[in-house]
């Protein structure tokens, strides 16, 4: 299972490429992550039309789980830690605790799930992924890169 | 069985907004009895339920997983009875904010202490002139001189390093609150008011900080200490505008009394950064205008229209909801790589497009090299 966090989906809307991305298998989000996409966002009516037709599974803490709960708390507040966004402390404590995938491009969040032994992709390992699956051409690969680095100011 | 810390901390946060377990049982869709096995611990909370109780309980999801007690202001229930719940949540929302104020002192490395000086009223027969006296001891201090204050909030966040967030209760009595922690305090100010009277209120809660040490003060019709209340509009008239800054701005202006006309009122208040109504108060209680002919021009006058063809600035003017100074904390807590955009997306309340934007326009108009020292001593010279 791969969690994304919420600007992988936001890139992908806006290069025109979510719907190809929905193509891909075990892809979830936390409901944090669902929370920011609702409250604003070109990828919101997408994103909830995948929750709702499976092909985006909702996947979050374990409020019973003490391990997930821990660290939640350390991503987001620990003291003597950087401080990461709701969406992304949720998934990477799920992510942590269950040997799950993260998909993030942002660059504290990424270091910070690096030292914890995360496993994590970017948003090229899924234009990649789904240019191998022929979900897309090279060229479209190369185009939407372009868009996507444009997009970040890169 | 379930975690029963969760469970508590559900109760908690029901208790402190001041919902009953059947209100809070309505609004989350459960059983009132599953509500109360949940807070017990008799039964398990699933992410779904959480996540809904963060929104029916006004609390974050951090609030429910800490370890330690969440430091919150409120030792007390808000009761139901006597503050409305938009205002309850409206508090409940100025507790977060000191919560995040401290988590953002962490990340950004600069701490907001407001230097307060305190005042006892107790020994004030009168809190009119206890109110007078103490605004222009404070002017003093904050060596504010003669000059009127449009912008009452920016000179309390530079010079007293108090902060005010906005929050919007509609209709209704409440128009704000100050609350302290014991180390960080911060004003409440009800932005669904026009900004003449949110004018008035930043300082009518300094008042009520200058006077009281720890705790909350609730700013409702009605449920009020009259004493303090009055020492308090006492202060923030006096505070706004002190006798001499008026004298001062009709000499300016060459506008001689009593044959004052509502657009010269309309003036003054824009210039003192307060309402029509307040202004003429103002004039009323210093006798520059008699008060039958404060009556007919309050009868008369169309403040709102008037100011807009006289071009001064709209009293409706939006109140940012976040203080410059908190949002500039964040904006360096993100430069010091303490914060990823995700999080300083929420410090700034926004998507996490907008919150780029806002800190490349602060790194691009700020030293950013010197703007720690320039937030540090903005916030509490």
């Amino acid at each position: 299972m791969r969690l994304l966090d919420a600007m992988i989906l936001i890139y992908f809307s806006k290069v025109d490429l979510l719907e190809a991305l929905l193509q891909l298998p075990d892809l979830a989000v936390t409901t944090s992550v669902r929370n920011e996409l609702r409250r604003s966002s070109p990828a919101r009516e997408a994103v909830e039309a995948a929750i709702a037709d499976g092909l985006l599974a909702l996947c979050d803490i374990d409020p019973e789980n003490g391990t997930e709960r821990t660290l939640y708390i350390m991503y987001r507040d620990g003291d003597g830690f950087d401080g990461l966004g709701e969406g992304e402390a949720t998934s990477m404590s799920v992510a942590c605790a269950r040997g799950l995938t993260f998909v993030s491009h942002d660059r504290k969040a990424r270091e910070r799930a690096a030292s914890g032994g995360i496993r994590l992709l970017d948003w090229p390992d899924l234009l990649a992924e789904l240019n191998d699956a022929g979900v897309i051409t090279a060229r479209q690969r190369r185009q939407a890169e372009q868009a996507i680095r444009s997009l970040l100011r890169e | 069985m379930a975690d029963i810390r969760i469970g508590q901390r559900v109760a908690e946060a029901r208790s402190q907004l001041g919902l009953t377990q059947a209100e809070t049982a309505e609004k989350l869709g459960v059983a009132r009895s599953t509500l109360a096995e949940m807070e017990t611990g008799a039964r398990k909370i699933t992410a779904d339920e959480l996540y809904r109780l963060t929104e029916v309980l006004s609390r974050p999801l951090q609030y429910f997983f800490s370890v330690q007690e969440p430091a919150s202001i409120f030792s007390f229930r808000l009761k139901n009875e006597e503050i409305g719940e938009p205002a309850r949540r409206a508090l409940i929302g100025l507790d977060n904010r000191l919560a995040e104020l401290a988590a953002l002192e962490r990340f950004s490395g600069i701490a907001v202490r407001p230097q307060l000086k305190h005042y006892s009223i107790e020994g004030w027969k009168n809190p009119d002139v206890a109110g007078r006296n103490i605004a222009m001891m404070e002017r003093a201090r904050l060596q504010l001189g003669p000059s009127p204050l449009p912008n009452v909030r920016e000179v309390l966040e530079q010079r007293v390093g108090l902060l005010a967030f906005g929050d919007y209760v509609p209709a209704g009595d409440f128009s704000g609150a100050f609350a302290s922690d014991g180390e960080r305090s911060a004003i409440l100010i009800n932005v669904a008011h026009i900004k003449g009277r949110v004018n008035f209120t930043l300082p009518h809660e300094y008042g009520h900080a200058v006077v009281m040490k720890n705790g909350v003060h609730i700013e409702l019709r009605g449920y009020v200490d009259a004493h303090e209340e009055r020492f308090a509009d006492a202060f923030a008239a006096n505070f706004l505008m002190p006798l001499d800054a008026l004298e001062d701005a009709l000499e300016r202006a060459s506008i001689s009394p009593p044959e004052i006309t509502s657009d010269q009122v309309l003036f003054l208040a824009s210039q003192f950064g307060v309402s029509f109504e307040a202004m003429l108060n103002r004039l009323t209680h210093f006798n520059v205008i008699e008060r039958k002919h404060a009556g007919e021009l309050k009868k008369t006058a169309k403040p709102l229209a008037r100011s807009r063809e006289l071009g001064l600035p709209d009293p409706r003017d939006e109140f940012d909801s976040l203080p410059q100074t908190y949002r500039r904390m964040a904006c360096m807590a993100f430069h010091k790589g303490s914060i990823s955009r995700g999080r300083l997306a929420e410090f700034l309340g926004t998507d996490q497009d907008r919150a780029y934007d806002t800190y490349a326009a602060w790194a691009a108009s700020v030293d950013v090299a010197s703007a720690g020292d320039k937030v540090k001593r903005g916030a509490a010279a």
